[in-house]
């Protein structure tokens, strides 16, 4: 049995395969940068994983609609290097949403700290020093995708720190670690029967965490 | 028979990376929780039936 193409001039489906690849990755190009933009301008904070994600269905169906005109090895390598960066962030646990660039939060009141902070990229540090922490617990949630998380608390509270590195250093309290999924908890002296207390939950994808006080 | 000539190899890989895809759009909107250690051997699985696909699709050309 042959195969044989017929209904179209020799060398058109070849032009399609080669454009399929390419107008994929400039439309994902497009796409990033709208977002990038949207993002720059606090209209919304993107899901990097998600968006990464869909990219990946989008190219897998553009490869299967595109199967009868080529191979579409860019089309290929494009998805693989989606899979690629999806599977290092899943097996890092690296957090893909918030802002990317470098953020420095001075907090200078209690009413100031946010329950939540998260960048996707670049340096995250929150300066707490100043902070008159109430009695009971106070929890703060911190993530960084990609760079270093520094924070520095007061000496006059309790703190607990939990945290997650997926790879990079870690320093909390002059303890130092390093390597591959550090996950671990410190508190300061006297955190079980100190009535203001400070709980941090910090997660670094790839980078260094430091708590300092 | 349709006179189109069809890339299985093509196929197989979007269809994976679709499947793919989608557990990584799961896992990012936390409705599961996907681990690295299952997507190798989805891709060894995906790979052999890629290989597969693209060696009968010589074969029939060379038929």
């Amino acid at each position: 049995m042959s195969t044989q193409q017929i209904g179209r001039p020799p060398g058109e489906g070849r032009a399609f395969s080669a454009s399929l690849g390419t107008i994929a990755a400039g439309a994902m190009l497009v796409l990033l940068g709208l977002l990038w933009v949207i993002e720059t301008l606090d209209v919304a904070a993107i899901n990097y994983g998600a968006l990464l994600a869909v990219g990946l269905v989008v190219v897998g169906a553009a490869l299967v609609a595109g199967a009868r005109t080529g191979a579409h090895a860019g089309l290929i390598v494009l998805g693989l290097a989606l899979t690629l960066a999806l599977t290092i962030a899943t097996a890092v646990s690296v957090p893909l949403h918030g802002h990317v660039g470098e953020q420095h939060f001075s907090v200078q009141a209690i009413e100031e700290v946010q329950p939540s902070y998260s960048i996707t990229a670049g340096d995250l540090a929150l300066d707490f020093h100043r902070i008159v922490f109430p009695a009971g617990d106070t929890n703060v949630e911190a993530r960084v995708g990609a760079g270093n998380l520094t924070i520095q608390v007061p000496e006059d509270v309790a703190v607990l720190v939990r945290y997650h590195v997926g790879v990079g250093d870690a320093t909390v309290f002059g303890h130092s670690e390093s390597g591959f999924s550090l996950e671990n908890e410190r508190t300061t002296a006297g955190y079980e029967r100190a009535d203001h207390r400070l709980i941090l939950d910090l997660n670094v994808g790839a980078g260094d965490l430091e708590v300092k006080q | 028979m349709s006179g189109w000539t069809f890339h299985p190899t093509a196929i197989v890989i979007g269809l994976l990376f679709m499947v793919l895809g989608v557990a990584f759009l799961l896992d990012q909107l936390q409705a599961i929780e996907l681990q690295a250690r299952y997507i190798a051997p989805a891709w060894v699985i995906g790979l052999g039936l890629a290989i597969m696909a693209g060696s009968l699709r010589q074969r029939s050309r060379e038929s």
